[in-house]
């Protein structure tokens, strides 16, 4: 006998692999069975997949807190906390000192400029200056080795 | 090969399209003739490819719930045999492709598991009483030398040694060339005549 025939007649014995008639005539009933449940299960199946995901994240991160995922859950929790910040800043400018910085400068944050139009063109001995250090003076006072005021290289007239 | 199913049937039983005409008309209940014609042959196919019986019965859930969802689809130029056993083979070669991947992580109450669920078959079996210690090994390693050919090789293998099929009907069920199929058996029984050697003389 040939080997291919040989090998087909050992392949035959795997005819007979197969549970018995009980196993078929059962079948039909545990079908119906198991369409009922994929029915109910295909109807929750969407909040099952979100709880088993969630339920699975966290037991991934409390089970096997790697590096990467408490990196990955950090960064999330600072960007989600941002967000937030800047979001509420937005909305309520009052509340938040970056937002009050930005729109409504106070007298106090804002000592180097001019207090008004008049200021600006009157002489530097008439400006206010009690409010200075005593290094904002002497900047305001700097001069140029060669004796010539700052503000005659910032100047137009200086040319 | 076709009307394999249809005409091995006494007279008197509904041929496979009428059984899918009157399920579609809206009767369901005739979709049962359909599951009790096929699900033994359907078994064998998906058991030998997966070489697990939990597993099998499933996957025959499935691909049998699958066929009836997508029963609207069926389209009439091909034989509803060739057709339920795509949607077997389709399913279970997707199957073994996840279950590569899922391999290393499978439990070892989950392999016992099956080899509990096994041993209940073999004493359930209609042939399980009396069968020699020699047929089990032999068995054992026809399923392990199976195990070893790709799923595509294994596939054509078990469809036209163990089902039956022929080359034409295999290539209609698994989307393929006839001569794709003549390739696949000649390089799947050459593999297979060396594995098992020791049996073949």
């Amino acid at each position: 006998m040939k080997k291919e025939d040989q090998l087909q007649q050992l392949l035959k014995l795997k005819q007979r692999e197969t549970p018995g008639e009980a196993y078929f005539d059962a079948f039909v009933d545990e079908f119906h069975r198991y369409q009922r449940t994929s029915v109910l299960q295909t109807r929750k199946s969407w909040i099952a997949r979100w709880r088993r995901a969630l339920s699975e994240l966290a037991e991934d991160f409390f089970a096997t807190p790697s590096f990467a995922m408490q990196s990955g859950f950090a960064a999330t929790a600072v960007v989600v906390l941002t967000t937030v910040l800047v979001f509420w800043g937005e909305l309520n400018p009052g509340t938040s000192n970056q937002g009050s910085m930005a729109m409504t400068p106070s007298s106090e944050s804002y000592v180097y400029g001019p207090k008004s139009l008049e200021d600006a063109a009157g002489s530097p001995a008439e400006l206010n200056m009690a409010h200075l250090t005593s290094f904002d003076r002497d900047f305001e006072n700097s001069s140029y080795v060669t004796g010539e005021s700052t503000l005659a290289y910032d100047s137009v007239l200086a040319f | 090969m076709a009307d394999h199913a249809s005409s091995a049937s006494e007279p008197e039983e509904p041929k496979d399209g009428e059984l899918v005409d009157s399920v579609l008309a809206g009767n369901v209940n005739d979709y049962d003739g359909l599951v009790r014609r096929y699900a033994d042959r359907l078994y064998s196919v998906i058991y030998n490819m997966t070489s697990n019986h939990e597993d099998t019965n499933d996957l025959l859930m499935e691909v049998f719930d699958k066929a009836f969802r997508n029963l609207p689809k069926y389209k009439r130029n091909a034989s509803f045999y060739t057709w339920i056993y795509r949607v077997a083979v389709n399913h279970t070669l997707n199957f073994l492709q996840k279950r590569k991947k899922h391999r290393n992580n499978m439990s070892l109450n989950e392999l016992s598991f099956d080899e509990r669920f096994e041993q209940d078959l073999k004493d359930n079996r209609v042939i399980g009483g009396d069968k020699s210690a020699e047929l089990s090994e032999l068995q054992k390693k026809l399923n392990e030398s199976l195990q070893k050919l790709s799923d595509e090789h294994r596939a054509v293998v078990v469809l036209y040694d163990i089902d039956g099929m022929s080359h034409a009907d295999i290539a209609e069920t698994m989307n393929c060339s006839e001569g794709t199929v003549r390739s696949r058996l000649h390089y799947a029984h050459k593999h297979l005549q060396k594995l098992l050697n020791t049996y073949i003389g």
